[in-house]
């Protein structure tokens, strides 16, 4: 090897070692490199103890030779400005200039100490690998890093997974693991509890030749080995076999499990032990057999339908029931094939109800094989597969078409037993009628027999036959009465009335038909009941006058009577009672329950019956269950008899009263110089309008139909106009609307209709039109007053009440409705004979053309004369006939009409009219001599 | 390439689209890798699978993903992890380029499973110079770029890359002159 001297200038030396120091003899610092001046600058006044030490070798103030003989030792220097930077090196002898040179770099523990020192790459000699390995210490570090994150996701793993694997070794549920061959290697607790194997037995085993034995399902084992073959998920239940051969039913889910490459690496399995709910299954379904079975033996039929409606399984029976064999139906849809499309709805709404899970029975008829219908009582219920699922529903039938021919039969009977009663209703009141109306003539003929100048002899003949006919006319009405209350045809009509002033004038009425017997007919009213009332006022009278009537038929001499007082006010009703007194020969205790028998009459001690239909009372009582009111009696043998009613009313308030109520007040008041304009074609009605408003000086012209009314009002002013109806050419509706649309003098003017009908609609249609107010036909003449004081807006003027004796100066006859005809016509013989007379002329000829529309079968035209000739009756006191004629009507009315029905009613009434006619000729002559 | 470098692709992934995004990238990318260990050499070919695996699951470029990653080795990797050995580069842009030989050939010995780049300097201005680039692995050009970027944020220098010269244009290895102001 070549000797060779090296040669540098200090900044190239500097370069290679730019931490460098130099020592001189004496150990002074002389030169310094640049990097270990930044590093560490040198002061300008020091010793080399104050900027550094020597730490290896460690010697305090070192002279030169010392220092020299560690030159062959790595040395390292402190400085005492940065203790924590150590320099390391070495010492070389400089012979020449005999210093002491320090070569080497400082040594530090991280790269981040160089920050400290604001050191950077330059700052170190290229060859210097200080750098280099703090560069590696950093990646120490960063690996320590990832070490300790690697430590962190392991654990975290790590957790994660003895959390599952303890669920898995905990859990209930056995679990298997096999390997991809579908050898086992691993099992939980569970499992070993369940089979009693522990998994060192069976580890590498199958499980199929572990667990399965001769109970287990090749079927399950074929489908499972199939899914394994394939790695297909799995799921099934199966038999398997303890260790010590116990079979159980395990419920099983596995599945395949691959790597991340796809590749088949395990099976897991999660069986769960089914053994306790297999057998209640069996035993259910052992249990449902045995009563499904018990179900059919009583003879009924059981048929299981899908949630479609077709049909799962049919009982034996129920194919007895339905004529069709078992393979016949199993697959069609029951309601197809037997229900008829008419109640197929129902079943429907039923298989709904089975959906939502609820049961249900109902009745239906089913379509038998042979096509007849049989009918079945249906208990349905919704049934479930093993896993709750709704699989469709079960029907019991019971077989109903005998009971249900039955109750047909029965329908029919009580059908029959129904027309039968109502024929006998109608025989009844037919019958009545017909009665009534010989007996009418016989009544008429008796009295006109008493003119004949009859000796002592003859009288008493004529006493005992009007006495008798009267008799039997009593029990006729009772009994018509009777028929109409039991057919239900009487119904309540609450109208206000003046319930005082009717007690007052039946009294009155009542005193006068005792035609001076001593006996004293009483009326005591109670001083709150004043004005109007709302109530039944004819139910009222109807018993009142029953009452009074009994009481007069026991009472010889003495009095009778009917006190009224208010008994109580309660939710808006005022109960009145009234008490019907007489002091007659009074009622045994024990017959005292009999009397609101039908056709039961008490006996007096002889064993006599009293006169009478002993309907009478049973009436009364019907009529006042019909008010929900009370009826008691209180008698005492010999003392007399007293009848207590209780009925229910309501105060009227008189000013929101409508002004068409029965007034007993006697108001009147001055028409005089009104004009009026009547619009009416029957003629009765002009005549009995035209008196009336004569009576009180009222001006009037006539216009005979809506036509003419028309034009009447277009050529006077009228104070009010009557209006009717039902008119030919223009009706009054029309004739309305003409006079208040068109330009004419009357177009303001007050209409007031006249109609015969109650019907509501009709009186709304006047209103409509355009009319003020109505009057419902046949009308008094107070109402006609009132309504006419009201439109031409008069004050009235109250008179006293005439007294009884006046009004006890003329009878009307018997036979005609005598109570209605002095209400009627009031003291006015004059215009009644007014009226009697224009229905003998005018009317009486009207029924010959009733009876020839009716042969002819001219409905309409019948119809016509029908309405037209009701009205007409009431005025000569044939209210019979006007209901009778009202009867017809209505009958009419109905499509479609029976000819021989309707024969049979115009002919009722004609003879009816012909029976009445001498009656009315008498009544008109007799009121002919009463006219001045 | 070590496994610091695909860790620096997973944090960048990570950080700016959320765990799921990186477990599509790797799921994409299909490497069996759990875990990236810093100082364990992996294959290049994992590098530029996830590169191209964020590619399609990001919908950019693989030269975009390359440059970004570039920019986050520098500015997250380097920094964070490196601390001062990234700063005792050189006090500014220039230095730190100048001293980019040096530092390479530093690291081919520290890292002994690596085969690092090697950087060399020339036309070597006031306001720019050239960087030699030469690698055996191809198509990393654009992770240089990135890095450089990274470098001149790092600086808070304005540069401008362009590529002088590249193995893709028949070249034998690739020159970007960087210049800054």
């Amino acid at each position: 090897m070549n000797h060779r001297n090296f040669t540098f200038s200090l900044s190239e030396f500097e370069a290679l070692f730019p931490f460098l120091i130099v020592f001189n003899h004496k150990m002074e610092i002389v030169q310094v490199g640049k990097s270990l001046q930044k590093l560490c600058p040198l002061p300008t006044h020091f010793t080399t103890s104050d900027y550094l030490q020597f730490s290896r070798p460690a010697l305090q103030n070192p002279d030169f030779e010392t220092v020299m003989q560690f030159s062959n030792q790595v040395s390292v220097l402190s400085l005492n400005y940065k203790p924590d930077v150590k320099l390391r090196g070495q010492f070389i002898l400089l012979a020449e200039t005999n210093e002491l040179l320090f070569l080497g770099s400082p040594w530090f523990h991280s790269i981040e100490d160089l920050r400290k020192h604001k050191l950077i790459l330059s700052d170190f000699a290229i060859h210097d690998s200080v750098i280099d390995l703090l560069h590696i210490l950093k990646t120490q570090e960063i690996a320590n890093e990832d070490t300790k994150e690697l430590f962190k996701t392991v654990k975290l793993q790590k957790d994660e997974l003895s959390k599952l694997s303890l669920i898995v070794q905990e859990t209930l549920n056995p679990v298997i693991i096999t390997d991809a061959k579908g050898d086992i290697e691993w099992v939980n607790k569970a499992f070993e509890r369940l089979t009693g194997y522990k998994l060192k037995e069976i580890i590498k085993l199958r499980p199929g030749m572990v667990l399965q034995g001769e109970e287990t399902n090749p079927e399950t084992v074929a489908y499972l080995r199939d899914r394994v073959h394939k790695a297909l998920p799995f799921q099934c239940e199966i038999v398997n076999y303890t260790k010590d051969k116990r079979p159980y039913w395990i419920g099983m889910i596995g599945q395949p499990v691959f790597d991340k490459n796809g590749k088949l690496t395990n099976f897991f399995a999660i069986e769960e032990d089914v053994t306790e709910r297999k057998r209640a299954q069996e035993k259910l379904k052992y249990s449902e057999e045995k009563y499904r079975s018990i179900i059919e033996n009583m003879e009924l039929g059981l048929l299981e339908v899908d949630n479609e409606g077709c049909i799962l399984r049919p009982y034996p029976r129920f194919c007895a029931l339905v004529g069709y064999d078992s393979e016949e139906l199993v697959g069609k849809n029951a309601l197809e094939l037997f229900v008829p499309s008419e109640y197929r709805s129902i079943l429907m709404q039923q298989s709904l109800d089975r959906i939502k899970g609820k049961a249900g029975t109902y009745e239906i008829p089913l379509v038998h094989k042979s096509g007849k219908w049989i009918w079945v009582l249906i208990s349905g219920a919704p049934i479930y597969d093993e896993n709750g699922n709704l699989k469709g529903s079960i029907g019991i039938h019971y077989d109903l078409t005998e009971r249900k021919t039955l109750e047909e039969k029965l329908a029919l009977a009580k059908q029959i037993a129904e027309e039968a009663r109502q024929t006998e209703q109608q025989f009844l009141a037919n019958m009545s009628h017909e009665i009534r109306t010989p007996l009418n003539a016989i009544i008429g003929m008796s009295h006109l027999l008493y003119d004949t100048r009859p000796n002592s002899e003859q009288k008493e003949y004529i006493d005992i036959l009007n006495n008798s006919a009267n008799f039997l006319h009593s029990l006729i009405s009772n009994i018509l009465d009777m028929a109409k209350i039991e057919a239900g045809k009487i119904e309540l009509n609450n109208r206000p009335f003046d319930l005082g002033g009717m007690v007052s004038t039946l009294q009155k009425t009542f005193q006068m038909k005792l035609d001076g017997r001593p006996i004293e007919v009483e009326a005591m009213i109670d001083s709150r009941i004043k004005g109007f009332y709302l109530g039944d006022e004819t139910m009222l009278h109807q018993i009142l006058m029953n009452l009074l009537g009994n009481a007069d038929k026991f009472t010889e001499e003495g009095s009778i009577g009917v006190a009224v007082r208010q008994a109580k006010k309660e939710n808006g009703k005022i109960w009145i009672e009234f008490r019907v007194y007489d002091s007659g020969i009074g009622i045994a205790e024990n017959q005292l329950p009999l009397i609101f028998q039908k056709f039961k009459q008490i006996q007096d001690v002889k064993g006599q019956k009293y006169k009478g239909t002993g309907l009478g009372l049973s009436i009364v009582k019907e009529l006042v269950d019909i008010q929900g009111g009370i009826i008691n009696v209180t008698s005492q043998k010999g003392m007399g008899t007293t009848f207590t009613v209780v009925l229910p009313f309501e105060k009227v308030n008189e000013e929101e009263m409508p002004s068409t109520v029965t007034s007993f007040q006697d108001n009147t008041f001055n028409f005089a110089g009104a004009n009026v304009l009547v619009v009416e074609d029957n003629i009765m009605n002009r005549k009995y309008l035209g008196s009336l408003l004569d009576k009180k000086k009222i001006k009037w012209d006539i216009a005979v139909d809506g036509l003419e009314a028309v034009r009447k009002a277009g050529l006077k002013k009228y104070d009010i106009v009557l209006m009717d109806i039902q008119m030919p050419n223009m009706n009054g509706y029309e004739a309305t609307l003409t006079i208040r649309s068109t330009q004419n003098i009357n177009s303001k003017t007050p209409i007031i209709a006249l109609t015969a009908s109650a019907m509501l609609d009709q009186k709304n249609k006047a209103f409509e039109v355009g009319m003020d107010d109505y009057i419902s036909k046949p009308f008094t003449p107070q109402q006609l007053f009132d309504k006419l004081a009201i439109h031409l807006q008069l004050e009235a003027i109250t008179f006293t009440q005439p007294d009884a004796q006046q009004l006890a100066a003329f009878q009307y006859h018997k036979s005609l409705d005598a109570t209605y005809l002095m209400e009627l016509y009031d003291k006015d013989y004059a215009y009644a004979f007014s009226m009697f007379d224009t229905f003998i002329s005018e009317i009486i000829p009207e029924f010959d053309n009733l009876l020839a529309f009716a042969n002819n079968n001219q409905i309409e035209k019948l119809s016509k004369l029908t309405h037209k000739l009701k009205p007409t009756a009431a005025m000569v006191g044939l209210t019979d006939l006007q209901e009778e004629l009202l009867e017809l009507e209505t009958y009419l009315q109905q499509a479609p009409v029976n000819y021989e029905k309707m024969m049979e009613r115009v002919r009722n009434i004609y003879a009816h009219l012909q029976a009445k006619k001498e009656i009315i000729t008498q009544q008109h002559t007799a009121l002919k001599q009463l006219i001045p | 390439m070590y496994g610091i470098v695909n860790k620096a692709i997973q944090d960048l992934v990570t950080n700016q689209f959320g765990v799921e995004t990186w477990n599509q990238v790797k799921e994409e990318s299909q490497i069996d890798v759990d875990y990236f260990i810093s100082n364990e050499p992996y294959d290049d070919v994992v590098t530029t699978k996830l590169a191209v695996a964020a590619s399609k699951i990001l919908g950019i470029s693989v030269e975009e993903v390359l440059i970004a990653f570039g920019e986050f080795w520098i500015l997250d990797t380097a920094k964070v992890k490196y601390g001062y050995l990234m700063e005792s580069g050189g006090e500014n842009l220039k230095d730190f380029l100048l001293n980019l030989p040096n530092f390479h050939n530093r690291i081919m010995l520290i890292y002994p499973k690596l085969t690092p780049p090697e950087f060399r300097i020339s036309d070597i201005s006031e306001k720019s110079l050239h960087i030699h680039y030469f690698s055996k692995r191809p198509g990393l050009q654009e992770f240089v770029r990135g890095l450089l970027q990274g470098l001149g944020k790092f600086f808070d220098t304005k540069v401008e890359i362009d590529l002088v010269q590249s193995r893709t244009n028949g070249d034998e290895h690739e020159i970007f002159k960087v210049a800054w102001e």
